[in-house]
């Protein structure tokens, strides 16, 4: 995979985790844009991982819950961050960033959250093994 | 070569305040100045609130987080790197011509129109007299100054528990602006636990802020668009721009941008002003009777030991230890979000134990919105998308506490400028600031008091974060005022010790920061010393 073509599929594989949707031709265009910064360009090994993660979608949310825990700084996990930046500033994703309402049992959700994103990070860890 | 009146050296809120008083008075001034103004994105931000430009506007990355993605902080968070990209322009220049070394003491400078005071955050606090008699300034004085000051840039507050912290005791004031749910759901907790916290020694209110309420002198009052940290639209928040914007008309003043002042040199009763050209490096020079310098008190240090070639030697220079805390009041977990959030400071907590309106701690308290989402993910220890799920809950709950804390300086604090002919002025700052254990207490058992006042009103703080020295802002000292007349001194009418016309409107000669906002009382101090300039020999 060539650098350019990798990094609009790494936008789409954010955009898809995030959103649950594709990622719209103007987000990818700036996402190309922002990770040119020197503090996000990515060593090998690390672009070994993002084509796995790319291949295999269903590791994102374990090497996500993983770097959030134990790899705060991954380049990884600051290009996530700049991917949410982008589609945080697109009025195309608005309903999904709008302020909400939460109902009395949210907090619930929330508590089994915090118990399976543990259990992601712990899963993300071994996926890390490898790499 | 023309010789005009006064030449005042920075265009910030005390070089604005200053150029005021003079011109008002009527004598010729002259404003040298960095210049350097937002060509980037000055017009670019829609009059529509934030909420709306959310939904609506395609091209609003450019602003929030950067057209070169300069919002979004890619490596470690240095004093500034929080500045929106809209007011990143006030670091304009400063790496190359203001350039300084330091392991522990990370200050923010600026080479801007309208210096720091693009992006104050409003609050203002009148010393009481034993904080100004501490600081070195005579306090008849500055009670006629804050009120001259509060008049020209136009002051909103209330009448309540802070009052003898705040500026509300000065009139003409304007209502304070409506809390938005954060703010009023802690109000109304303080207000059920008052006494005890009085007892403890915190005091809460509503703060003081040059932020217009009401339509008044071509401004409009305050429009709840939360886009405080980007734009100043309708002009209800003061900035020293306005000031200087409005000076330009008057045929008594003119204003020079894109320039660095190097040093000044008197003989023969003129002052002669050297300064560098930002754009095409030259050197120019300028001459005046008498010479105000206001660049702020780290650039104002500079010019002074440079103007005497006093490389290394030190001076001293106090800064505010300044610390936040993020926290959450439950209550409001996953609840209806405000329409309309306020990005300024909505309540003031003073930490007094002892009653003695000294060595006062001072908390502001903001809620949390337009700065995004992204900023806090980044540092919590979930991931991305799970992080988000509870930002979202959070988000109506979150309250972010900056305390100030009471600052004197000692051995440890002090700059020196060191020659450094790789450098465009030819040296280089270089500053050491560390406390002593002692008040590294003090700081410590201040964040403790405050974090079990927040408890007892149901608001939890999540975490301490201590930015590092320098981070709050505020800084003075340099020349501390004095009764004799010494080089690197001032003397208490503000003139430099040892010159004939060289005055220091900035707060170079404070000789205690009270933890209270400062700009105020340097904007009330700038006025003093502007007068006494124009009474003086």
């Amino acid at each position: 995979m060539n650098e350019l073509s990798l990094s609009r599929q790494e936008m789409n594989c954010y955009c898809r985790y995030l959103l649950g949707k594709a990622a719209d031709e103007r987000s990818l265009q700036l996402f190309e844009g922002a990770i040119q910064h020197e503090a996000t360009i990515l060593s090998d090994d690390e672009i070994i991982l993002l084509e796995f993660m790319i291949r295999n979608p269903w590791s994102i949310g374990s090497i996500d819950a993983c770097m959030g825990l134990f790899f705060h700084n991954h380049r990884l996990r600051k290009r996530m961050t700049i991917a949410f930046a982008i589609l945080e500033t697109n009025p195309m994703y608005f309903d999904f960033f709008r302020p909400r309402v939460f109902g009395p049992t949210y907090f619930l959700n929330l508590s089994v959250s915090a118990v399976k994103e543990l259990f992601m990070a712990l899963t993300g860890r071994i996926i890390l093994l490898f790499f | 070569m023309e010789v005009v009146d006064y030449i005042v050296v920075g265009s910030g809120c005390t070089g604005a305040m200053a150029a005021q008083t003079l011109v008002e008075a009527g004598v010729q001034v002259l404003m040298l100045d960095g210049g350097a103004t937002d060509s980037k994105y000055a017009g670019k931000i829609p009059d529509k609130d934030y909420l709306t430009i959310k939904r609506d506007e395609p091209d609003q990355y450019e602003y929030f987080i950067g057209k070169d993605f300069e919002g979004i902080p890619f490596g470690q968070v240095k004093t500034g790197e929080h500045l929106t990209p809209p007011r990143k322009f006030m670091l304009n220049y400063v790496r190359e011509w203001m350039p300084m070394k330091s392991d522990n003491f990370f200050p923010l400078e600026s080479l801007a129109l309208g210096g720091l005071g693009n992006g104050w955050g409003l609050g203002c606090c009148i010393f009481s007299g034993d904080e100004l008699r501490a600081a070195g300034l005579n306090a008849a004085e500055m009670q006629g100054a804050y009120q001259v000051v509060g008049n020209r840039i136009g002051i909103s507050g209330s009448k309540d528990d802070a009052e003898p912290y705040t500026a509300a005791s000065l009139n003409d004031l304007m209502p304070s602006l409506r809390m938005d749910s954060t703010g009023a759901n802690l109000y109304q907790n303080y207000q059920r636990k008052k006494s005890g916290l009085n007892r403890m020694g915190f005091y809460m209110g509503r703060p003081s802020l040059a932020l217009q309420t009401v339509d008044r002198n071509g401004r409009k009052a305050y429009q709840y668009k939360d886009l405080d940290f980007y734009c100043d639209q309708d002009k209800s928040a003061y900035r020293p721009s306005f000031t200087i914007d409005e000076l330009r008309n008057k045929p008594n003043f003119r204003y020079i941008g894109g320039v660095v002042v190097l040093k000044f040199g008197e003989d023969d009763g003129l002052v002669t002003v050297t300064c560098r050209s930002i754009e095409t490096k030259e050197i120019l020079t300028y001459q005046c009777r008498k010479l105000l310098l206001a660049a702020s008190c780290l650039s104002t240090a500079r010019i002074v030991l440079r103007s005497y070639s006093a490389y290394e030697v030190r001076l001293p220079v106090i800064s505010n230890p300044y610390s936040y805390l993020p926290a959450l009041q439950p209550y409001l977990l996953g609840k209806d979000a405000d329409a309309h959030k306020v990005g300024f400071a909505q309540l003031s907590l003073f930490y007094d134990p002892d009653g003695s309106n000294m060595n006062v701690a001072m908390g502001s308290i903001y809620s949390y919105r337009s700065l995004m989402a992204f900023h806090i993910l980044k540092e919590t220890p979930l991931g991305i998308k799970t992080g988000f799920r509870f930002l979202e809950y959070m988000m109506p709950a979150f309250t972010i506490v900056g305390l100030f804390h009471p600052e004197r300086g000692s051995a440890q604090k002090f700059l020196a400028l060191h020659k450094d002919p790789r450098r465009l002025t030819g040296d280089e700052l270089r500053v050491n600031y560390t406390l002593s254990e002692e008040e590294d207490r003090r700081v410590n058992h201040n964040e403790r008091e405050y974090s079990k006042a927040l408890r007892s009103m149901n608001c939890f703080v999540m975490k301490k974060i201590n930015p590092g020295q320098g981070s709050g802002i505020h800084y003075a000292g340099t020349l501390p005022f004095s009764d004799s007349n010494e080089r690197f001194h001032l003397l208490r009418n503000g003139k430099l010790g040892n010159t004939q016309n060289i005055f220091v409107a900035d707060g170079s000669g404070f000789n205690y920061l009270p933890a209270k906002g400062l700009t105020f009382s340097l904007m009330a101090n700038a006025h003093r010393v502007a007068l006494n300039a124009l009474t003086a020999g």
